[in-house]
């Protein structure tokens, strides 16, 4: 009943707060603002491209096919590099390109003429746009080379070749090869449920920390301590409340985000065309998540189920520091970094490739971001020990958080805050 | 020792309190005292006296670093809840929250403590004890400090508790709304025979509300009787004067 009541008393002091109103606005004007700014970052990465060496496997012994290789090593610098099989060209370049036998025969290059790019990835994909531009890079300069090879050999008109040939790209994940279009949009999911998942934590810790700082700084936290309620139930409040403001917040923010994805896209799009890749575009689709990873919908539960106890987790944290803190000041000293702490985690997940290890796992799921990659990762190589650890991971510190909390709110501390008070008297 | 009996007759029953914050910074120092039911009783001293320490232990915000504390027999360590069900605490420069209207804190409290007819009859005691007229409706952060104090001030009085810790119930209010105050206290002692356990800087307020006085110094209590008493003895004409006899004694 204490729940209810006091659950009742935090929401309406949500809703009747215009600082939470003007928030919910930030955030969708400020996400859109990072949406160009991103967007200019990736335009200027896809110009720089790579020195990455490339295996090749040239399985068309004609003529054609010879000049073709050997255009394409001057394309790229002198950086392509014979091998004789696509185990040896991942182990020593990471890249192999192979021309299949025939190639050269196919008439006018048609939509069907393939070349197959193999990338080796050993770690969990993160930031995989780079092989991506590499697919772009080499559809788009096997395009040319052909243009140019069949005026001077075949004497074709330019224009009536209006026929690309196209890349397949496979990636070599640990021990199994994926489709480089289905990692890509897999991972690009699981890279964006990451960042919001940390934004959301974000939101909950500066939420929980506030809604316990402002009960003392509104000076009515003393007389609610005194009412004849447990205390533990005045942190259950709490922490569902922060838990509802932080889901709306992330509805605001899922807004923004597709806003800003929209503006990265084009831009994506936009600097890729040169190269004329018509495969390979960043996608986020929830149907691949389910069909590729073998998890089926379970894997939308299973992230769920990780959003959840994050929030739970960063919740009590935040609470746990407005219980400590004896003023507002003081809790943004706390507050602050735990709340950039997982945003910066969310953040890191997009650029760094953890390393593809149970222990690494286990314990990077106390940051809770990661151990939504990992339980992809996990469903898409069929590795359970991927997913229960995570789990596991992601369990422990919420509970801990929670009984802690629950511990210090019946303390002096609570009253007293961190800084003892000058006050009191010194015993001589 | 006293009995768990005879501990019952006491509203309030101290015994050796002792508190230390941190290491060394002694609040509270073998305090021993009592409260009879149905009384009000006044604690004085300056600032670092330990009169909010003192307040806050029986109020079961903090706890004693050793002694025995307890409410009409209810050990305050080992029965916090129970002790909070049968008192109320207003603290000094209690306030509201600022975005809740005057009704909504009065029904938020109170809630905590009653439902259903009993709830509703409280409200509209609180209400009425208020008298904000339809201020009562508008946001706390609307609100005077004295319109906050007697808004905090009306939520424990209506929860009608055996035992009402007052913590500077008047700082900080002008001389109109402080009678005020005064009178709602005596009128509820009166009336509903609550025990009144206050702190006060002010000493005249004291004297006029108590019928017995405890004087804190330096965590120590360094007197207590009736003012009449602690007027006679010391050949003071006032509180006050008491006070600064009694700092002398010590000093000397």
């Amino acid at each position: 009943m204490a729940v209810k009541i006091l659950l009742e008393r935090e929401l309406k002091l949500i809703i009747r707060n215009p600082g939470f109103i003007i928030g919910l606005i930030f955030i969708i004007a400020f996400y859109s603002f990072i949406g160009k700014m991103t967007g200019y970052a990736v335009e200027t990465s896809v110009r720089e491209m790579y020195t990455a060496s490339i295996g090749i496997i040239n399985r068309d012994s004609s003529l054609f096919a010879q000049r073709l290789v050997e255009d394409l090593n001057k394309t790229f610098g002198g950086r392509i590099y014979s091998v004789s099989s696509v185990e040896e060209g991942l182990r020593r370049y990471g890249y192999v390109l192979v021309v299949p036998e025939n190639f050269s025969l196919i008439e006018n290059f048609t939509n069907r003429s393939q070349v197959y790019l193999y990338q080796k990835i050993d770690k969990i994909p993160s930031t995989t746009t780079l092989s991506t531009q590499m697919s772009s890079l080499i559809a788009g300069s096997i395009n040319n080379i052909i243009k140019d090879l069949l005026i001077k050999m075949r004497g074709y008109s330019p224009e009536v070749m209006n026929k690309s040939v196209s890349v397949y790209s496979e990636v070599l994940f640990r021990d199994k090869f994926i489709s480089q279009g289905v990692l890509m949009s897999i991972t690009g999911f699981s890279m964006f449920l990451a960042f919001i998942t940390a934004f959301i934590m974000m939101m909950v810790g500066t939420f929980s920390t506030q809604l316990m700082v402002f009960e003392k700084i509104e000076k009515a936290f003393e007389m609610l301590l005194a009412q004849p309620i447990h205390r533990r139930d005045i942190v259950i409040a709490k922490l569902i409340s922060s838990v509802v403001q932080s889901l709306l917040m992330g509805a605001a923010y899922l807004i923004g985000m597709f806003l800003m994805f929209t503006s990265m896209g084009s831009a994506a799009t936009s600097s890729s065309q040169p190269f004329s890749s018509e495969n390979y575009t960043i996608s986020f689709s929830i149907n691949d998540l389910i069909v590729y990873t073998g998890a089926g919908a379970q894997i939308l539960l299973l992230i769920g189920v990780i959003l959840v106890l994050g929030m739970i987790y960063v919740g009590a944290l935040g609470i746990i520091a407005g219980l400590l803190a004896s003023d507002e000041r003081s809790a943004g000293y706390v507050g602050g970094p735990i709340a950039f702490f997982f945003l910066g985690v969310g953040f890191a997940m997009m650029f760094i490739s953890p390393p593809l290890d149970y222990t690494v796992a286990f314990i990077s799921s106390f940051a809770v971001v990661p151990a939504i990659v990992y339980v992809i990762t996990g469903s898409l190589l069929n590795d359970y020990m991927f997913i229960m650890l995570p789990l596991i991971g992601v369990s422990i510190p919420p509970i801990i958080l929670i009984i802690i909390a629950s511990k210090i709110i019946d303390r002096d501390i609570v009253v007293t805050g961190l800084r003892i008070r000058r006050k009191m008297l010194r015993r001589t | 020792m006293v009995m768990r009996d005879s501990l019952e007759r006491y509203a309030v029953y101290i015994k050796d309190l002792v508190k230390i914050f941190g290491r060394d910074v002694v609040a509270v120092d073998r305090l021993s005292l009592y409260v009879e039911p149905g009384e009000i009783y006044g604690l004085i001293g300056p600032n670092g006296s330990g009169k909010t320490t003192t307040l806050r232990i029986i109020s079961t915000l903090l706890r004693p670093t050793s002694g025995e504390v307890y409410v009409f027999g209810i050990n305050v360590i080992k029965d916090p809840i129970r002790v909070r069900s049968i008192i109320n605490y207003l603290p000094e420069e209690a306030g509201a929250y600022r975005d809740l209207t005057g009704l909504d804190f009065i029904r938020f409290m109170l809630s905590l403590r009653f439902s259903g007819p009993r709830l509703i009859q409280a409200v509209e005691e609180a209400v009425s004890i208020a008298d904000l007229g339809n201020d009562i409706k508008r946001p706390v952060r609307t609100y005077s400090k004295g319109m906050k104090r007697i808004l905090a001030l009306s939520t424990v009085l209506a929860s009608k508790p055996r035992l009402l810790i007052l913590d500077e119930p008047t700082s900080g209010l002008d001389v109109e709304k402080s009678i005020r105050v005064r009178d709602l206290i005596l009128r509820y002692n009166r009336e509903h025979q609550i025990t009144i356990f206050l702190s006060s800087h002010n000493m005249l307020e004291v004297e006029y509300l108590c019928r017995r006085v405890g004087i804190l110094y330096k965590g120590r209590l360094i007197a207590e009787g009736s003012p009449e008493d602690l007027k006679r003895i010391t050949l003071s004409r006032n509180l006050e004067e008491v006070f600064v006899k009694k700092v002398a004694e010590i000093g000397s």
